[in-house]
This record gives C-alpha cells, sequence and structure tokens, in this order.
C-alpha cells in the first residue's frame, strides 16, 4: 500500500511534466529555428467562392512574430505585429499601427493569431496527457482569458512530435475550429465547424533563417522597416 | 534617385489608382445657400492614382520610401504631388534617422486624433482615407528603440519640434505626446488596451480635446467602434448663433466660418462594420449633441476580383431647423466609385 501511494505521489508530478515536455517538443517541431522568415499562403474555401491571400511571417523566439501581407493587390502593404498575445495591424491608408483584437480574422476561418501565432507554450499550459494509439492528446488550457481560445485539444505524434490535429474550444466550451496537420506541419486545413462546408488551407514554405533586428518587434517600426 | 533604386536589394511598388463621380444637389434650404448661391455643382467627376514605392538594400541599412499621388477633377485643376518621400538609415540596431516629408498618425482615436499635433488633418466621416490623400509634413526624425520603449524626435519647418514616447505598459499602449511651436506647446496622452479577445478601448487628452472611445468585434468579423468627442475649443452655442446671425447679415463670411463639425463641441460617432462574402457594409453616424443633427454615411463596397473593387457611398446629413448639419450646403453627397490595386 506504501509503495502504491508513493508511485502515485511520484507519477503525478511527472505525469504534468510529461505534457509540457511533450508540448516543449511540439513547439521546437514547429519552430526549429530562432529568427526566421517563412511564406504563408492562405486559401479560404466556401461553398460559394474561393479566395486566396499569400503572407510572409518573420518570427522570433516564441512569442514575437510579423506577418507581411503580400498579395492580393488590396492587402499590399499591411502589417500585422503580435506580441505574445496582444496584436497590432498597420495600413498604409491609416499610416499608424492600430490596436486589434486576435479574434478578428485575415481571412476565411484563419484568425490573425492562427497565421502569426508560432508557439503554443507561450499561451497554453497541459492539464492533461492521454494516450490513443501512436498520438498523445494534450488537453490545453489558456494561460490568460485574452487568449483567442480557451482550450485546445492537440494531436501529436509520439515519435515525431508533430502536431497532426487540434481543436479549438471558445470560453463556453464551445468546439468552433478543428485544424488538421499535414506535410510535417508545412499544411494546416482549418475547419469552421459553425458553418459547414467552410474550410482554409495554409500552406508553409520556404521557411529559413532571417536576421530579424528587435526593433521589428515594436509597435512604433511596423511598416517602417 | 534612380541610381539608388537599381542598387537596391528590394524594391516594392503597389498603389492603387480610382474614379468617383459624386452627386451634390444643393441644400437650398440651408440659410447658407438660398438659390444655391454658394454654386454647388451637381456633378463632379474626380480620379487619382497613388503608387508607393519601397526601397531596401538586403542588410537593412536605408530604406527609400515615396508616396506619389495624381490627381485630377472636371471641377479643378489637375495635380501631381509628393505625399511621403523620405530616406530613413538605420545606423544601430536601436537607431532610425528620417529625412524628408513623413506621414506620422499620432493617436488612438478613430475618427479624431486630439494628441495628432504631426498628423494630417482627419475627416471622421471618412476615416480610413479611402483615396489615399494624405499629405506628410516636411522633416527630420530620430526614433530610438530602448527596452520596449521607443522615443521619436522631431524638426520641423519654422521652429516647430515634436517628441513622442511610447512604451507597452501592463499590456496598455501609452504614448505621450509634445508639440512645440512659435506660438506654443502643446502636450497630450494617447491610450488603448484590448481585453478579451474582442474589446478594444481607448482614449486620448490633449489641450482642450478628448476622445474615449471602443471598438468590439463580434462573431463573423462584425465590427463596430463607438467614441465621444470633446472640443473645448469649439463653438458654444452663444457662438453658433452668432454665426447663424451672420448668415441673415453676410452670407459670404457665413460661408466662411461654417465648417462641418466644428460648430459644437461634443460629438458622438459609431461605425458599424458588416462584412459578408466579397462584400462589405460600413455604417457611419456622427452627431452633435448639442442639438442633436447627425451626419450618416452609408458605405456599400464590392470586391469585384482580388485587385478590384466598386462602391457606392451615401452621406446624408439630417437636423432640426438650426442646427449645425440643417446648414450643410448639400443635401447629400452619393458618391460611386471603383479602385484598382496593384
Amino acid at each position: 500500500m506504501k509503495k502504491a501511494l508513493l508511485a502515485i505521489l511520484f507519477a503525478l508530478p511527472l505525469y504534468a511534466e510529461d505534457g509540457a515536455a511533450i508540448l516543449a517538443r511540439v513547439d521546437a517541431a514547429r519552430n526549429p529555428i530562432n529568427s526566421f522568415a517563412v511564406d504563408v499562403s492562405l486559401t479560404a474555401v466556401s461553398p460559394k467562392s474561393t479566395e486566396s491571400s499569400k503572407f510572409r511571417v518573420y518570427g522570433k523566439g516564441s512569442d514575437r512574430s510579423v506577418v507581411e501581407f503580400v498579395a492580393p493587390a488590396t492587402e499590399k502593404g499591411k502589417y500585422l505585429l503580435m506580441l505574445r498575445d496582444a496584436m497590432w495591424i498597420y495600413m498604409p491608408s491609416a499610416s499608424r499601427p492600430i490596436r486589434i483584437s486576435p479574434l478578428q480574422r485575415l481571412m476565411g476561418q484563419a484568425s490573425n493569431g492562427d497565421v502569426a501565432r508560432t508557439n503554443f507554450s507561450t499561451d497554453y499550459h497541459p492539464t492533461a496527457v492521454e494516450s490513443e494509439s501512436g498520438e498523445w492528446v494534450l488537453d490545453l488550457a489558456a494561460k490568460d482569458p485574452s487568449i483567442a481560445y480557451a482550450r485546445v485539444r492537440l494531436w501529436v505524434d509520439k515519435k515525431s512530435s508533430e502536431v497532426t490535429r487540434a481543436d479549438f474550444y471558445v470560453v463556453s466550451g464551445k468546439l468552433i475550429k478543428r485544424a488538421h496537420y499535414a506535410e510535417h506541419g508545412q499544411r494546416v486545413e482549418i475547419e469552421d465547424l459553425l458553418k459547414p462546408g467552410n474550410r482554409t488551407v495554409m500552406q508553409y514554405a520556404n521557411l529559413a533563417p532571417h536576421d530579424n533586428p528587435d526593433k521589428m518587434y515594436t509597435k512604433d517600426a511596423l511598416g517602417k522597416w | 534617385m534612380v541610381a539608388t533604386l537599381i542598387l537596391a536589394a528590394t524594391i516594392k511598388i503597389f498603389g492603387s489608382a480610382g474614379g468617383e463621380a459624386l452627386f451634390t444637389p444643393a441644400n437650398t434650404g440651408s440659410p447658407l445657400n438660398p438659390h444655391n448661391v454658394a454654386a454647388i455643382a451637381r456633378t463632379t467627376n474626380v480620379a487619382d492614382a497613388t503608387t508607393l514605392i519601397d526601397a531596401t538594400p538586403a542588410d537593412r541599412a536605408w530604406k527609400l520610401h515615396l508616396k506619389l499621388r495624381a490627381d485630377s477633377s472636371d471641377r479643378g485643376a489637375d495635380h501631381l504631388r509628393i505625399g511621403e518621400a523620405y530616406l530613413q538609415l538605420n545606423p544601430r540596431p536601436w537607431l532610425d534617422i528620417t529625412v524628408g516629408r513623413i506621414i506620422d498618425k499620432w493617436g488612438t482615436g478613430y475618427a479624431w486624433n486630439p494628441t495628432g499635433f504631426i498628423s494630417p488633418a482627419k475627416n471622421p466621416t471618412d476615416p480610413n482615407d479611402r483615396r489615399s490623400a494624405y499629405r506628410g509634413v516636411d522633416a527630420i526624425k530620430a526614433d530610438i528603440f530602448v527596452r520596449g520603449t521607443s522615443v521619436s524626435l522631431y524638426a520641423m519647418q519654422h521652429q516647430t519640434f515634436a517628441a513622442r514616447v511610447y512604451r507597452l505598459v501592463a499590456n496598455t499602449d501609452v504614448s505621450l505626446h509634445y508639440y512645440r511651436t512659435r506660438e506654443g506647446t502643446w502636450q497630450g496622452i494617447s491610450v488603448a488596451r484590448v481585453f478579451g479577445d474582442a474589446l478594444e478601448l481607448h482614449g486620448e487628452l490633449a489641450r482642450r480635446r478628448a476622445v474615449i472611445g471602443a471598438q468590439y468585434t463580434f462573431p463573423r468579423n462584425v465590427n463596430v467602434v463607438a467614441e465621444l468627442y470633446r472640443a473645448g475649443d469649439g463653438l458654444s452655442a452663444k457662438q453658433w448663433d452668432e454665426i447663424r446671425a451672420l448668415a441673415t447679415i453676410d452670407l459670404r463670411a457665413a460661408n466662411g466660418a461654417y465648417a462641418p463639425l466644428r460648430m459644437g463641441r461634443n460629438y458622438s460617432f459609431v461605425r458599424v462594420d458588416v462584412p459578408f462574402s466579397k462584400n462589405d457594409v460600413e455604417l457611419i453616424a456622427i452627431t452633435n449633441l448639442r442639438d442633436g443633427s447627425s451626419i450618416v454615411r452609408a458605405t456599400f463596397t464590392r470586391k469585384l476580383t482580388p485587385s478590384i473593387s466598386a462602391y457606392v457611398i451615401d452621406t446624408e446629413f439630417a437636423g432640426s431647423r438650426g442646427s449645425e448639419l440643417s446648414y450643410m450646403q448639400v443635401r447629400r453627397v452619393t458618391t460611386v466609385g471603383a479602385r484598382v490595386y496593384f
């Protein structure tokens, strides 16, 4: 009995640490480079139409990113800055960065946060870990109520630590989005579960190290560098 | 300059060109425009083209930025002007020096910016400058970035100086503003903060002027902005009555003194934006809180292709007899236009 209790006592923190360790490996697999640039194309498909847009994301560390709008022409010249959960958008017509909320959408089912966020550990902590046929299933809770999704369930390949699927829940507990990851995380398909038939495909390409100076990640330098 | 552009590793050229037809029936019921003495044209056609050019070498040691704008109207002379033209040097990772004509917009307000001392004049009914008409100020500017704080120092013509300090404090944007001319000095503060995932609150305070506002994003990206504006240097009820009296004796002087949205001290602003499919509907209402008169502007925009948009804008003026906006010289403004982006 004593041995069983000791085993449980030791196992509990180990189990909690496992979730954090798995999440750390997930983020390391998603962000192999500390300072990088990557091209992202978004295709939003609805029963009525298909729209495409292109972005270039400049990331640094776990919680800083700048998104440059490349296409379509109507969006050119816009920039989005994300510092952890704080976001600003710069539009050439407004000539100044405007504070926005993470829930505001870039296009289709992808919110600003979906494109700009490169890391899960910064915003979420694991609350439970399950094992499911070759995959870990992590239950993540937002560290801060200001995070766009209150809860995320993450399916992670045990061998590669790559995410294969993610379910996003809002504060009310409602599941609103499901993302499927393929091609080693280079392709993400986001389903809008509130509007069946609507989905957005995010395709990453040309990930490479890029020297991003710290001032890039300041509100005042947005659109000026 | 051409040689500089060719030497640059990255050159970005983008912009837009557009044409608009404006229908402006005269408001002959206005005491400022009996029998259309203001000679308001019933229709006006305008066209413009704006090109933005950015040139940057691979090491980003400098940046050249140009904003060129051409305007044409069947009611006035054609113009070609430089809206912005500056060379930015980056001698240190924490320092930028910018020389030339610069558009910088200060403040966090959507329709009004009391702290926008060096900003281009803003039209609250068109806060996003849809025709990209803003023009910068000629200045030498230093931007210093130190540990999350940015300091911007400006030296302009006619012994005019300005400074702004910005920092994100407890997830709140906080900026302090300073402006000095030969006529005097002005100080101001602006703040903005996001609460949760959809609500943004902002405010600005400068000498005799203040704005507070909120922005909320509903599901499906429906966006609402509401603001209250106080201009201590706007007209009091008595001063407005004097302009009304002037209109009965000197129409020319009264027309010269009348400036919409400056004849009162307290205004409200509401904007609702509803995007759906390839369309966008925007409603803006600005109300003089003293007399209740309002400007209501509805815009319908449709994206025809990824680079072409067409729009219809209807602006109506409503108010009881004697109110600020009942004095508008036009009954309404209806705008039909299209814009091509490249």
